[in-house]
This record gives structure tokens, sequence and C-alpha cells, in this order.
């Protein structure tokens, strides 16, 4: 069975999840990509591309606890799964295979 | 944080948002809320809105499903379950609330169809749109007269020279000529009602022909056309009667005729009856239209489609003054289905008529039926209170609002239902009753149209009336129903004082209405007319001799006889070619001129003011009688024995005689000349008879009636009846709305007696603690009545100006009026005071008489 796609604003939410290991949630995914992109996000997006992604298999999640925090509603962590894993590996080995063959010219 | 996101995209949010994704979307959106507020409170909310905004996607929207999709029967009958048993515990006002929705539907129906017959009327022509009349504005002094007479030439013209007019026909109607036809065939004689009309009649009007062709049954001259049921009448049967003769007799005109078609019975909702139709050209034979300056025929054309009547009015306006140039009459046409509601007119325009009674009518259905409304809702809310705990464990087990809106509306819906069903019954019961008052033919029969309104009508009723409990007790919180704590904001006094002040202030002005309408109807018919109605009959005649008056005069029973062309009620004929010594030259008086016989003034009891009446001891039978007014207006003093001319003849003054009304009491009194005239000229013939003899003599009369007019039916007619009938609309009017008006309060005291009881049930306990402290009896009942007393005083407030204001309006259209009293309206409010009053005091003194320790143990 062919893996499903994975959508670029999604692999770097995957990224982003990956990274932030049993830590990543909502509010943090957001700030850590608009750092990185140095451009604002709708908190919306993540919430599409997290859910997305659930339904494909490349995350999982799990609620945090009630804090005194965020009104007392509870944090929805992301993990990401094996099959998410296996997914941002093979992009990442497409993607590096394809910036070797690029020729050694000079940019100047 | 003591901030919060918006409180309105949060709901929203909540309302549109899949459960399982709401924790995690709202509790990031408020993390980022509470992070972005710090630095702006206002940013803040604006992206918490928008935020919520752009997550109104597919991906997050619940799935619409209506709950209680697949208990619904079970829930529907769960709710009629609960709606018996709420009858049958609440017995007093389940009855309450049956019998005042189902007379007010009752009521509402039943004016519902007199109003769709008023409204049918004359409405039956296939080409109703462009059927129109021309009517005729006369300049009077004293204003404009529009009349239906037209000049004999003007169809001709009309269809000649206008393009617009397809066709056009005069037509002489049945009322033209005072008295009736004779048709007889071998020894059948019948006295009908015939007109004259043009060829093209049918063409025009669309009656059905069920015999003969509409070009051609009126094109011989003798031609006749019969309706069916005169044919029946007269050969048993519609075949038999085609092609045969018959004779036609009235004064003027008789002949042998050859009947060339049969046409259909009219519906009873055709204005101008008639029973047969002859030619217009043999009228025109005997009473030539001599040019454009005389009157006699209607005239009734068919517009091509799409005329504007507005532009066709201006183009006939002048029409006349182009024939001849003296006249000023001028024309204007009006749409023949609008006459019989627009048949008034003021300085030559249509300006109302029946059309009034009509919307006065709807008006009182639409109060009855608001009235009956205010009542169910009312009793709706009080009866709340026992239905708290209800509502209150339903939402705590999970009733969501919309099951209870769908429980109340299904129940004042059934109530709806319920009593339109009595409804129908009272209808047909009282139909009868009520055709006799209108006057009129109703009938139930169910159309269509009639279903769907009415059940239009009940269904909005239903749900108006439980449009308030539903929503309103099905807001309130579980909790606070269960611990009690609403019974104080409960209540919805406010509203239900309101709609009770509303109810009574309808009720006040009907009876206002009714004592008025009913102090005018009584002036008009006991208004001394100056001369005598009762027990005077009167008939047409054809030879009226001495001998024949001599005659009737010995008939036992018979006290006075005279013959004359007075007929209550009519408007008359007049001349302003009366001539006197001392007549200011262009003194244009106009006289209304009534020709007598001797012994018609005693007959009808006439009073003289001065001189005598009419007598064969003054030797000439050129003799006049003016009446007072005349008197007034001609300016003579010591007139007795003067000779006025008239008419190129010389006629003395024998007296003058006291004011009497010959025309409708809506006119006022007018100078009349009364000129004598030997009786055989006398088309009528009044005859004075003793009182319970009248059989007797009726039948002695005829005798000596068909000696000398064989050829004649005797049809008589008392004067007493013909003058009543000029009244029956306001009759109608008196009686109707004193029905109504009647069960407007009953409604109104259903829904009082049913507040007052639930206010004392309510109250029952501050009722025994009051009593236990000693109140009295008395004191309880004017505690408990005093909230009622106000609010019927302030609606009694409110409708006396209003009612005061509708009644100057309605008796400014008669000539002789009452005077507003001012005890029509203090009694009306005291009534209105009285029955709410007692309505009230049957609940407050059961109430009050309780025994305290009855309604306090209990607990």
């Amino acid at each position: 069975m062919k893996a499903p796609s994975l959508g670029e604003f999604e692999e770097l939410v995957l990224l982003t999840v990956a990274a932030q290991h049993d830590e990543a949630y909502g509010v943090s995914i957001l700030e850590s990509l608009e750092e990185k992109l140095s451009k604002n996000l709708n908190i919306s997006a993540i919430h599409v591309a997290l859910k997305r992604m659930d339904e494909k298999g490349f995350v999982r999640s799990h609620f945090g606890g009630i804090t005194g925090e965020r009104g007392g509603r509870r944090k929805r962590f992301y993990v990401i799964t094996a099959l998410g894993k296996r997914v941002l590996d093979q992009q990442y080995a497409v993607r590096t295979s394809l910036y070797q063959q690029i020729p050694k010219i000079s940019f100047g | 944080m003591a901030t919060h996101p918006p409180k309105m995209a949060l709901n929203f949010l909540h309302w549109f948002c899949q459960e399982e994704y709401l924790e995690e979307i709202e509790g990031n959106m408020v993390e980022l809320f509470e992070q972005q507020y710090e630095e702006s409170p206002d940013k803040a909310r604006r992206t918490f809105v928008w935020n919520v905004l752009l997550h109104f996607r597919p991906a997050f929207i619940r799935p619409f499903k209506i709950h209680y999709t697949q208990n619904h029967r079970a829930m529907i009958r769960h709710n009629f379950l609960l709606t018996f048993r709420n009858f049958k515990r609440y017995k007093t006002s389940f009855l309450i609330n049956l019998i005042g929705l189902s007379s007010g539907l009752a009521c509402a129906l039943l004016i519902y169809l007199w109003v769709q017959d008023e409204l049918s009327v004359d409405k039956f022509f296939d080409k109703d749109d462009r059927l129109f009349q021309v009517m005729q504005n006369m300049h009077r002094d004293d204003g404009m007269e529009t009349i239906e007479a037209t000049p004999g030439l003007l169809a001709k013209s009309l269809k000649e020279e206008l393009p617009e007019v397809v066709y056009s026909v005069s037509v002489i109607p049945p009322t033209f000529n005072a008295s009736k036809g004779v048709v007889s065939v071998d020894d059948v004689q019948i006295k009908t009602s015939g007109q004259y009309v043009s060829e093209d009649y049918f063409k025009v009007f669309s009656y059905k022909l069920l015999y003969g062709d509409k070009s051609q049954v009126l094109s011989g001259k003798n031609s006749m056309v019969i309706s069916e049921n005169l044919a029946l009448k007269l050969f048993k049967s519609a075949e038999n009667a085609v092609g045969k003769i018959i004779a036609w007799k009235t004064q003027e005109i008789s002949g042998l005729c050859l009947i060339s078609g049969i046409f259909e019975t009219l519906p009873a909702n055709a204005t101008n009856q008639f029973d047969l139709l002859l030619n217009y050209a043999w009228f025109e034979e005997t009473n030539p239209s001599d040019g454009w300056g005389s009157s006699s025929p209607h005239t009734y054309m068919l517009l091509k489609e799409d005329t504007r009547p507005d532009q066709f009015n201006a183009k006939i306006r002048d029409f006349i003054k182009t024939k001849d140039a003296n006249s000023d009459a001028t024309l204007f046409a009006q749409r023949y289905s609008d006459r019989y509601l627009y048949g008034s007119y003021e300085n030559g325009m249509p300006a109302g008529g029946r059309i009034a009674y009509v919307k006065l009518f709807s008006i009182i259905a639409v109060f009855i039926l608001a009235i009956a409304c205010v009542n169910f809702m009312n009793l709706s809310t009080a009866k709340a209170s026992r239905r708290l705990k209800e509502i209150g464990i339903k939402k705590a087990i999970g009733a969501n609002r919309n099951s209870l809106i769908f429980q109340h509306l299904q129940e004042s819906t059934l109530m709806a239902f319920l009593s339109l069903a009595l409804a129908v019954l009272l209808v047909t019961l009282f139909l009868p009753q009520f055709n006799q008052i209108t006057g009129k033919q109703l009938t139930l029969h169910p159309d269509s149209q009639l279903i769907l309104s009415v059940l239009g009508i009940t269904l909005f009723t239903g749900l108006m009336a439980g449009s308030y409990p539903a929503f309103y007790l099905s807001g309130f919180q579980p909790v606070a129903v269960l611990k009690g704590k609403l019974s104080t904001t409960l209540s919805g006094e406010g509203l239900r004082k309101g709609l009770v002040i509303f109810q009574f202030t309808l009720s006040v002005m009907l009876i206002v209405s009714v004592l008025i309408v009913y102090q005018q109807i009584e002036l008009i018919q006991s208004k001394n007319l100056g001369y005598e109605r009762e027990h005077v009959l009167y008939f047409d005649t054809e030879n009226m001799s001495n001998a024949f008056a001599s005659e009737i005069k010995n008939i036992p029973g018979v006290l006075d006889v005279g013959g004359g062309n007075l007929t209550p009620g009519k408007a008359l004929g007049g001349t302003s070619g009366i001539s006197w010594e001392g007549k200011v030259p262009d003194d244009n008086i106009f006289f209304s001129t009534l020709w007598l016989s001797y012994g018609l003034i005693e007959t009808l009891g006439m009073e003289m003011a001065q001189g005598s009446s009419f007598s064969e001891n003054f030797g000439s039978p050129n003799q006049i009688i003016f009446n007072e007014k005349a008197m007034e207006a001609m300016g003579l003093t010591d007139p007795i024995g003067k000779n006025v001319t008239i008419g190129g003849e010389e006629r003395q003054i024998v007296g003058i005689v006291k004011n009497f009304h010959f025309e409708s009491l809506y006119e006022e009194v007018k100078p009349c000349a009364l000129l004598l005239a030997p009786i055989h000229f006398a088309p009528k013939v009044s005859v004075k008879i003793q009182t319970g003899t009248e059989k007797a003599t009726i039948k002695a009369l005829q005798k000596v009636y068909q000696a000398h007019n064989p050829d004649l039916v005797f049809d008589f007619k008392f004067m007493d009846d013909d003058y009543q009938a000029l009244y029956a609309a306001e009759q109608r009017v008196s009686t109707l709305s004193r029905y109504f008006a009647s069960i407007a309060i009953l409604i109104s005291c259903l829904g009082l007696f049913g507040l007052a009881a639930f206010t004392a049930e309510r109250r029952l306990k501050e009722i025994g603690i009051r009593k236990i402290l000693g109140a009295s009896d008395f004191g309880i009942v004017r505690l408990l009545s005093g909230d009622f007393t106000k609010m019927v005083i302030l609606a009694i407030a409110i409708a006396l100006p209003l009612s005061y204001f509708i009644a100057q309006q309605w008796l400014e259209s008669f000539a002789y009026r009452i005077d507003l009293q001012w005890w029509y309206f203090a009694g009306a409010g005291l009534l209105a005071l009285l029955i709410a009053w007692f309505t009230v005091g049957l609940q407050t003194v059961k109430a009050a008489r309780v025994n305290p320790v009855e309604c306090l143990r209990d607990e």
C-alpha cells in the first residue's frame, strides 16, 4: 500500500511535532513555526494539518491534565508515529538525493 | 486571568464545532487570546473572533442530525398523552379555553362567510374586469348628484365613436317602472320583473343561455328571453317554452312576444334580479329617446382588453357636452362588479358604500379572534406555574429546548383544532339563524379556498396562542426551576396585564358601538315621519276610478282611501318651475312634487299646519299644498288662498302641511309641493285599515281589485314594512353587532374568570395567613379584585375616547342622528366594570371564604 502523501505545510508541522517530541501541541507548534519561518500563521491552519495527519496515521495524540491556564481546557499533545517517521525519512531522502544532483556551478 | 474571550464567538464555536476537537481548538485559541490580551485587549478579541470564523470549515463542523429522529413518533405520542392528562386534570381551564377559542373561531368563520359572499356579488361574469357601467353626474345647486340613468343615445354613440368600447348596451332595469309586468299564457298569470335590453346584451353580460344563440335571441322586436325558473312556472319545462307565444303587459307597454331563448336562473349573488328580457327597441317605440337632455336607460359596455379605466374616464368625461352644448352633465365609467360595494357617490366620485360594513365586520372578526387568542395566551401563561416542575424535570433528564417548544406548540395547536371542530359544529348549528339576520343564503360548503383559509387561521391562532408559553417557558434554567426560585419572576405579570387591558379595551369599544347603533336605529324606527305608516297598505292599479275608490271605501274595516305617487323612502321627482307672486326671478328652488287624490292626506294622517286638506268644497280641482319647508323657502306670508303657477297651470294654495319625511332619513326634509290629481291618475292606492280585522279586509280588497283589474295580480305592501326595509342594512348591523359584542364580552369574561381563578389559587396561602391574622372576607375580596379593577378601568379609559371618535364618524352619515350622550359612554364603562367585577367576584368570594386551616395545612 502506498503511503498517503504529505503536503508541504503538513511536512513542516510534522517536523515540528517530531522535534518537540511529546511536548507538541497547537500553540507550541504555531509559535515554533512562526519563529522559524518568520511569518504569521493562523492557528486554524495548524489544526487542520494536525487533523489530517491524525486521520492519515502520521501522528497520534493524547490529552494532558487540566491546569489553571487556558481557562481550564486540556492540552492535546501530539507524537509522531512510526509511519510518520518513515514518510519523513523518505521525503528527506528524496530531497537530499535531488539536492546532490545539482551541478557545482558557481552562482557568483 | 479575569478576562474572557468574546462570548458570542465562543457560543458560535460551541454550536458548530465537533465535540472531539472542541476542547483542543478552544484551548489553543484561549491561550493565544490570553497571550495577546496583555498587549492589546481589543486586538486579542478581534483575533479571537477571526480565528473562530476561520475554524468554521467542513473539517470541524459537527454533523447536523436532529436528536429525536428515532423516537419522533414516541415523542409526539408522549406529548399527546401529557396534553390529555392536563386537560383531564384542569377541566375548568380546559373548558374555558375551548369555549373561548371555539366561539371566537365560529364568529370569525361566520363573518368570513358573510364577507366572502359580499365580495363575490356580481363577480361571476366571464369578462368581469372589462365590464363597465356608465354613470352620469348631474350638477345641482346643492352639489353633484350621480345617477345610473343615461341618455338613450349614449350606448350607440359610445360604441361608434370610441375604439375602446367593444360592445355597449342600453338597459331599462326592472326597477324603472314602479310596477312589475305581468306575463300570461292561457290562464296562467305571473307578475314578474323584466328589463328591456339592446341586442348585444348577452355579449356584454355572460349570463348562461340554455336555449338560443347569444347574438340572435334579442334580434326580433318582440323576442323575449326568459329565465329557466319562469319557464318552469309557465310551461313546466324549459324546452317546452322555446318558440311559444306569450303576452306581456305593463302600464305602458303590452303585446305578444315570442320566446326565443332561455337563460339560466340568476345566481343569488347577482344584484340585478330579473326573470325576463325584452328588446330595447320596443321600449324605445313608446318612449323615444329625445336627444341628450333626458335620461332613462342604464348604459353598460364591454371594454377592450388593457383599457386603462382612468384614461378612458378622462375621454368620456365631457362626452355629453360634445353632443349637447347646453348640458353640464359629465360621465364616468365604473366597473360593474364594483358598484355593489362602492355604490355611494360624493361629488361625482365613488365614495364607499357597502364596503364600509364589510370592513366593519372584518375588523370585528379580527377583534373577536384577537380577544379569544389573548385569552388562550393568558390562561396558558397563568397555567405555566403548574407545569414548571414538569419542564424542569424534562430539562434535567435531557430534553432540549426545541422539543419543549415543540411540545407546547403541539399542545396549543391541538387545542386550536379541537376548538375548530367545535366551531364548525357551532357554525352549522347557527348558520340558519345567521342567514335570517343577514338576509343571505350562506352555506358552509367546503371549497378549497375556505378549507385552506380556515386551517390557516386555526394554525395561526394555535401557534400564536402557544408561542408565548412555548418560547418563554422553555428558556428557564432547570436548576432554578426545580429549586422553585422562579416563582416570582415567572408570572409574566406585565404581559398578562397588558393583554387583559387590550382585551377589555376591545370589549368596551364594542359595548359602546352596540349602544349607539341601537339608539340610532331606534330613533329612525320610531321617528315621527309626519305621516302614519302603520296599518296603511298600498298597491298599484291600472284603472283607478271613483267607483273603484268608493267600493274600496265601503269594505268594512277600511278607514280611508287615497291615491298618489308616494312611496316611503324613495327619492321623488320634482320641478323648479313653480312661480308665485313676489318670487325673486332667479330664485331656483327645487320642489319635490307629489300627486295626490282627495283622501290621501287623511289616509296617511298628515297634519295640516294651516288651511285645510284638499277638498271638493273648493270647487276647482286646481289645488296645491306646500310643506312648511317650502313655505320658508318661498318666503310667503299668509299663503292660503294665493295662486301659484306650475307647468303653466294656475293652482290655489289651500293649505300648508307640517313637514314630513318622504325620503330616507339620510336626507333632510326638502321643499315639497303636493298637487291634487284626479284619482284615476294615481298609480298607487293607499288604504288605511282597521287593526284586528286585517285578514278579512285584505281578502275583500283583493276581490274588489280583481273585479276592476282582471289582468293584474293583487300585490300589496304595508308601508311600515317598506319603511323598515329602507333601513335593513342598519338593522342588520345593529343585530349582528349586538350578538358579536355579547360574544366578545363573554370571551373576555371567560378569560378574566380563568385568571381570577388562577390568582386566587396562587395566593391561597397568602389568603390563609391574612385570614388568620384577622382579615375579613370582604377585605380579601377587595384585595384580589383590586388588580383586575385597575386593569379594567385603564381599559375603559383607553376605549372611551376611541369609541367616541368612531361613533361620531359613523353618525355623520345620518341627517337625523342622536346626540352622543355622556351616559352612553359612562354606561358602557360601568357595564364593563360590573361584568368584570361579577366574573372576578365569583372566584374571589369563593377564595375568601376558604377555611385558612385547609389551605395552610398541607406542605
